[in-house]
């Protein structure tokens, strides 16, 4: 865990030097050549986007690959589970697994992969194109297709709670009494998505009260570290971006802290929609996992 | 300072120059001028310029080099095409200055290409 937070900081932290150093180099170079300032300008913009959203970029197309694979392995994986539900009976009624819940969780996935990631890569796109051309700025675009997204993913969220209290599993972990404050410090602190990060942990974690009886704690908190991490990594790198922008706004050019800035705010969004990647991850491997015991305590 | 002097001294000799042979003060003066201009370079630009770039070397590697040198490349043909218009050719001039500057956006094609294809990764599948 430490060496995972240490390769977040170091490749932010050393893009954070590299946008400095690049600032002072520009400054540098338009005192001496002048009439080579504008250059300068797009050449800063150059070396911002080449080397310090590499981690960014890298995110994106991380949460990508794994929303594929996810979706990729739900349509092949879907129909053989569905049918060994419904040859398993009424085992499932009282743990609360529906065949539809199945069929949505991965829907969303299914959603993610062809409709939200395109949608939020064309946000960042919408950002760097107005930082790159002032004269043809899309702010208003990104921000509404931002808005957007945090909107259906959070719909998404929602029906996810209605869906799995309905049966009326019992609460766990965040959802208790004690963990009220633990709440209310990531609602504030979090930028953008605090609110919906503790609700959504929330939904995950009465969810997984009910299956933990017959999968064990361990298993449950080996399934969501291996689902959340991959959602940890953005938000971490979410803040670093933004603590970055923050660090250097005061000596840096606008346009600079702006990019880094938008690109924090789109990771963030980005780390919302991967809870629903690990919310489906989560419910099918635990799914899966009841599945077995089912079958194999049967015989 | 020596070089400032130095500077003041090639002013005056265009100066006697002028005054003693006025035919062929262009020519004279297009050689005296090349021949400081390169003077200066090896003396002061060069060695300048590598100091800034050894001081920026942690930036990641190609880029302090190119924005550099594309900066003194840009420099030195603006001051050799304004020459050349002072002599009369600006058609010349525009167009040895039009040809320097794709030679720097030569020296940036394989940032540029490697630019394209992070953004070009993101939009396509």
């Amino acid at each position: 865990m430490i060496s995972f937070i240490e390769m977040v900081l170091g490749t932010v932290l050393s893009s954070f030097v590299v946008v400095i150093l690049s600032t002072f180099l520009a400054l540098l170079v338009d005192f001496l050549f002048p009439s080579f300032s504008k250059w300068t300008r797009m050449m800063l913009i150059f070396i911002v986007i080449a080397v310090v959203l590499q981690p960014a970029f890298t995110q994106l197309t991380l949460i990508r690959d794994i929303a594929n694979q996810i979706s990729l392995s739900f349509v092949s994986i879907y129909p053989i589970l569905t049918a060994a539900m419904i040859a398993a009976g009424g085992a499932f009624g009282m743990l609360n697994f529906q065949p539809a819940m199945l069929l949505f969780a991965n829907g969303a996935i299914v959603l993610t992969e062809s409709l939200l990631i395109p949608l939020l890569t064309a946000a960042l796109i919408f950002d760097l194109v107005s930082r790159i051309l002032p004269a043809v700025p899309f702010t208003k675009m990104a921000d509404l297709i931002r808005t957007a997204l945090l909107g259906t993913v959070s719909a998404v969220v929602a029906a996810y709670s209605i869906f799995i209290t309905v049966g009326g599993t019992m609460s766990w972990a965040l959802s208790g009494l004690a963990s009220e404050p633990i709440k209310e410090l990531i609602r504030q602190n979090v930028p953008l998505i605090g609110s919906f990060m503790t609700d959504s942990m929330g939904t995950l974690g009465r969810y997984s009260s009910g299956a933990g009886v017959f999968a064990g704690g361990w298993m449950i908190t080996t399934i969501w570290t291996v689902a959340l991490v991959p959602s940890l990594k953005t938000l971490l790198t979410a803040f670093f971006y933004r603590w970055t922008a923050a660090l250097i706004e005061p000596f840096a050019d606008k346009d600079i802290t702006g990019i880094i800035d938008d690109i924090g705010k789109t990771l963030f969004v980005l780390c919302a929609i991967s809870f629903l990647i690990a919310f489906a991850f989560i419910y099918t491997a635990l799914f899966s996992i009841i599945l077995i015991k089912l079958i194999t305590t049967m015989k | 300072m020596v070089l400032l002097l130095q500077m003041v001294v090639v002013f005056l000799i265009l100066l006697i120059i002028t005054f003693a042979v006025p035919k062929l003060q262009p020519l004279l003066y297009v050689a005296i001028f090349f021949f400081v201009l390169f003077q200066l370079l090896s003396m002061v630009v060069f060695p300048f310029t590598r100091t800034i770039i050894g001081l920026f070397e942690a930036l990641p590697d190609p880029f302090a080099k190119l924005l550099i040198g594309s900066a003194i490349l840009f420099f030195i043909s603006e001051l050799i095409a304004k020459h050349i218009e002072e002599a009369g050719f600006a058609s010349l001039a525009a167009m040895s200055h039009f040809i320097v500057k794709i030679a720097i956006l030569g020296l940036w094609l394989h940032q540029t290409a490697a630019l394209i294809e992070i953004l070009s990764s993101l939009i396509t599948k």
